[in-house]
C-alpha cells in the first residue's frame, strides 16, 4: 500500500482557513475553525504559516508520551482513555503539527481524514497537497 | 439550547458604553425569521429604538455590529459582517459591510449581533472572550493608528483575538472616517466616527465555540457545490483571483465610464499605466477572507519610483480609481502609499479620493487658491495627494474641514456647488452613471448614498457575457435596480460576499440556507427577497424620518448638464425623470417616494410596531 502524507507549499495559502473549517466539521460536525488538525497562523503583513502533522518517520510525539496514548499506525492514533492532557507530544513535534483541543484537552493530531485528505480536497489554491512518502 | 436555530449563534450582546452596563439575551427566532440577520437587524433595531432626528455623533446614536446566519460557516465567502448606524454622512441611514475574520470570532463567541449605545467617559475597548464581556479603558491606545492598534491589541491579548478599530481619523470625528477591521474597512459613510464620538477605539474577539447546522449533510453537500460554482466561474474561479477587483479596470475604461478628474470625463489617458496588468505586476501574494475561495485581496509592494518599498493590501477598483483617475494621476507608487495610509489613519478611501480630486477641481476652476490650500494640489500631483491624505487623517488645519466631506466643503467654498459630486452626502464610486441608466437610478435611489453595493447594474449592463442589458436604454431598470436592492440587501443580510453572487444565484442560496437554519421563513427565494424588500423599506421609512425628500433622491447637477467628450458613452447625459417615476412605482411608493399604506401591509412593516 502507498502512504501518503501532506505536502505545503505555504506561499500558496492566502489564510482562507477553509482546510480549518473542513478539518472541524469532518471531526465534530461543527462550523468552527478552533479544534483544527491543521493550523493557519499569520503575523500580517506576513505570509502565512501552515502547521499540520507531517507523519514524520521519528514519531517525536510517541516516544514522548509519559501513557503510551500515542501509537503509529497509518497516522498517529490516539487512546482517549489513556491521554491525560499533559501535552507533551505537542511540545515534542518538531513541525508544530500538533494542538490541544481547548474543549477536551485532548491532543488534535493530523488522521488524514483515514486516506480522504479532506483539507487537500478543499483547499482552492493546492498550498496543501497529498504526495507519496 | 433546545430551541436554538441552526446557522445562528443564538445570542445578542447590548452594551451601554455610559452606563458601563452589559446584557446579554438571547436572539428572538421571530427577528430572525423577519429581518434574517445584518442589514435587516441593524434595520429593525435603528428603526424602533434610535430616537427620531438624534445628532449621529451625540450618546443617543446607536452602533450595531451584526453578523447574519452564514457568517462563519462552511458556506463560500462567508466572512462578512455589517455595522449599521446613522449616518454622520449623510445624516441618514448607513450600513457597511467588512469581510475578514471579525464576524465569524463573533459568531463563534456566541454572538450575533452587538449593540452599542451611550459614549464612555474615556478611551474604551469591548472585550468578548467567549462569554466573558468587559469594558476595558485604553487610554494607551488612543492616538495609535489602525495598524499599530491591531499589533498592540494582539501582542497583549494574543493572536487569536481578532480586532475592529478606529483611527486618528476617527477619534477626532472626520466625517469620512471608517472602522478597520483585521486590515480591511467598514469605510463608507462615517461609522468611524461614530465610535469615535462614544469613545470606543476597539473590539476585540475571540471564541472558542461552533456554530450548529440544523441538515449537516444536504448542507455539507450544497457548500461543496457552492465551491465548485465558485471554482469553474470565469470571474470568482479567474478573473477575480488573478486580478482582484481590478479585473474590471479596462472594461470599465472602455466602455467610458471611467471617471477621470472628479468627472469631467470618462475615459482615463493613464489606463496603460495603471491597468489590471501593471497592478498586477505589484502583486505581492494573495490574501482572502474568512473561508473564500477567490482570494480577491491583493497585497501589493511599490518595486520602484519615488514611493518604492510602499505597500498596501487591498488594491481595489475603486480605490485605484479614488487616487487614480479621479485624481488624473498615473503614478502606480503613490497609488499604493495613498491606499496605505487611508487604512493607517481610518479613513474611506473612496470619499477621500473623491474629496481631493474635488479640491483638485477647486484649484483648477479657480474657487481656491493655493494659499487656500497651503501647498500645490492640481490634477495629476502625486505629493499633493499624499499631503493632503495626511493632513485629512490627522484633521489638521485645512484637513479639518476636508475630513468632512464633498458636501460640506461645498457649503463652505463658494462656487463649488456645481461640481460637488456626492448623493444625499455620500461621495461617489468609480461608474460614471451618463454610460450607465442602471447605474444612474442605483446612485440615486441608494439609501446611504453615493454608492454601487445596493445594486450594482454594469454588471449586466457592460460586464455579462451575454450582454442582456443594454446600459442606454431606461427599459426594466427601475424592476432591476429593485430586485437586486432587495437581492443584495439579503445577500449582506446572510454573512456572505456579493462577489460569491456572481456565481451562486438564489437557487443555489436558498436551499443551503434553509438547510442551514431549518427555518420555514427561509425555504423559497420569493420569500428571502420579500425580507429584503421589507427591509429596505423599513430603511425608507427610516431615512424618511430621518428628513429624506424626494428630491433628495437625485444626481449631482454635472450629470444632467455636461455631456461626456469621449469614449463609448460620447454625448450623453443622465435623465433620471421617467426612471424615478418607474421606481417608485414598482417599490410601490407614493409620487414624493414614501411607502403606501398598501405597499407597508403587504410586506407586514405595520404589524411590526405594534399595529397602528
Amino acid at each position: 500500500m502507498v502512504k501518503m502524507m501532506i505536502k505545503i507549499r505555504h506561499s500558496r495559502c492566502t489564510e482562507c482557513q477553509i482546510c480549518m473549517e473542513i478539518c472541524c466539521w469532518r471531526h465534530f460536525g461543527e462550523n468552527t475553525t478552533k479544534r483544527s488538525r491543521i493550523r493557519v497562523e499569520v503575523d500580517w503583513p506576513e505570509a502565512p504559516v501552515i502547521s499540520v502533522c507531517l507523519a514524520c518517520k521519528d514519531h517525536e510525539c510517541v516516544a514522548a508520551c509519559p501513557t503510551a496514548a500515542l501509537a503509529w499506525d497509518r497516522w498517529i492514533r490516539l487512546d482517549k482513555d489513556r491521554c491525560d492532557g499533559c501535552g507533551q507530544c505537542a511540545e515534542a513535534c518538531p513541525v508544530n503539527g500538533i494542538h490541544l483541543d481547548s474543549h477536551t484537552r485532548l491532543p488534535l493530531i493530523c488522521d488524514t481524514c483515514e486516506g480522504e485528505f479532506q483539507c487537500v480536497q478543499w483547499c482552492p489554491t493546492r498550498a496543501i497537497e497529498r504526495m507519496k512518502r | 439550547m433546545s430551541n436554538k436555530l441552526g446557522g445562528y449563534a443564538g445570542k445578542v450582546l447590548d452594551v451601554d458604553l455610559g452606563k458601563e452596563t452589559i446584557r446579554e439575551f438571547s436572539l428572538d427566532p421571530e427577528l430572525a425569521g423577519k429581518y434574517m440577520g445584518g442589514k435587516g437587524f441593524g434595520a429593525k433595531i435603528l428603526f424602533e429604538q434610535l430616537p427620531a432626528r438624534c445628532p449621529p455623533l451625540s450618546p443617543e446614536n446607536i452602533l450595531v455590529f451584526a453578523a447574519g446566519p452564514l457568517t462563519g460557516t462552511l458556506t463560500p465567502a462567508s466572512g462578512r459582517f455589517e455595522v449599521c448606524t446613522k449616518s454622520p454622512a449623510t445624516g441618514l441611514w448607513l450600513d457597511a459591510n467588512c469581510g475578514g475574520f471579525f464576524g465569524p470570532e463573533l459568531k463563534y463567541a456566541g454572538f450575533d449581533m452587538i449593540i452599542v449605545r451611550g459614549r464612555a467617559a474615556g478611551p474604551v475597548m469591548l472585550v468578548i472572550d467567549d462569554d466573558r464581556v468587559h469594558l476595558k479603558p485604553v487610554p494607551e491606545l488612543w492616538g495609535l493608528d489602525t495598524i499599530a492598534t491591531h499589533r498592540r491589541i494582539k501582542d497583549d491579548y494574543g493572536k487569536e483575538f481578532r480586532v475592529a478599530c478606529i483611527g486618528p481619523a476617527g477619534e477626532r470625528g472626520a466625517l469620512i472616517a471608517g472602522i478597520i477591521s483585521e486590515y480591511r474597512a467598514l469605510g463608507r459613510g462615517g461609522a468611524g466616527a461614530v465610535m469615535g464620538s462614544k469613545n470606543l477605539k476597539a473590539l476585540a474577539v475571540r471564541g472558542t465555540g461552533g456554530i450548529a447546522i440544523h441538515d449537516p449533510e444536504r448542507f455539507m453537500i450544497m457548500c461543496r457545490e457552492a465551491y465548485n460554482e465558485l471554482a469553474i466561474h470565469p470571474d470568482t474561479g479567474g478573473g477575480r483571483q488573478k486580478y482582484g477587483t481590478n479585473v474590471i479596470l479596462s472594461c470599465m475604461d472602455d466602455a467610458g465610464i471611467h471617471p477621470v478628474r472628479n468627472f469631467q470625463k470618462g475615459k482615463f489617458d493613464g489606463t496603460r499605466q495603471i491597468n489590471e496588468e501593471t497592478l498586477r505586476a505589484l502583486y505581492v501574494r494573495d490574501r482572502a477572507c474568512f473561508g473564500c475561495p477567490i482570494y480577491c485581496s491583493k497585497i501589493a509592494e511599490v518595486k520602484e519610483g519615488n514611493y518604492k518599498g510602499s505597500f498596501t493590501e487591498g488594491l481595489d477598483y475603486e480605490n485605484v480609481w479614488a487616487f487614480g483617475a479621479q485624481c488624473d494621476n498615473a503614478d502606480i507608487g503613490s497609488i499604493v502609499e495613498a491606499e496605505y495610509l487611508c487604512d493607517l489613519y481610518g479613513i474611506d478611501a473612496v470619499s477621500t479620493g473623491n474629496v481631493i480630486g474635488f479640491l483638485m477641481e477647486c484649484v483648477e476652476k479657480g474657487v481656491l487658491t493655493e494659499a487656500d490650500i497651503g501647498f500645490p494640489l492640481r490634477f495629476g500631483n502625486a505629493e499633493g495627494i499624499i499631503r493632503a491624505i495626511h493632513l485629512i487623517g490627522k484633521r489638521e488645519g485645512p484637513g479639518a474641514l476636508w475630513g468632512e466631506g464633498v458636501k460640506r466643503i461645498a457649503e463652505r467654498v463658494k462656487g463649488a456647488a456645481e461640481f460637488a459630486m456626492h448623493v444625499k452626502g455620500l461621495e461617489l464610486p468609480a461608474y460614471d452613471p451618463r454610460g450607465s441608466t442602471g447605474m444612474a437610478l442605483a446612485y440615486a435611489t441608494s439609501d446611504r448614498g453615493g454608492c454601487h453595493l445596493r445594486s450594482w447594474p454594469v454588471g449586466e449592463e457592460l460586464l455579462s457575457a451575454e450582454q442582456r442589458m443594454d446600459p442606454f436604454s431606461d427599459e426594466f431598470k427601475a424592476e432591476f435596480v429593485k430586485n437586486q436592492q432587495d437581492l443584495f440587501c439579503m445577500i449582506n443580510s446572510l454573512g456572505i460576499c456579493l462577489f460569491a453572487t456572481f456565481a451562486m444565484n438564489l437557487k443555489q442560496i436558498v436551499p443551503l440556507l434553509h438547510a442551514a437554519t431549518g427555518m420555514e421563513a427561509f425555504a423559497d427565494a420569493k420569500a428571502i427577497l420579500k425580507i429584503g424588500e421589507r427591509v429596505n423599506n423599513l430603511v425608507r421609512l427610516f431615512n424618511l424620518r430621518e428628513g429624506l425628500t424626494r428630491e433628495q433622491d437625485t444626481l449631482p447637477k454635472r450629470f444632467f448638464r455636461e455631456r461626456l467628450k469621449e469614449g463609448r458613452s460620447r454625448d450623453r447625459v443622465a435623465d433620471l425623470g421617467q426612471l424615478m417615476k418607474d421606481y417608485y412605482f414598482v417599490r410601490g411608493w407614493d409620487a414624493d417616494g414614501i411607502p403606501t399604506e398598501k405597499t407597508l401591509k403587504e410586506l407586514g412593516i405595520y404589524q411590526d410596531n405594534g399595529g397602528q
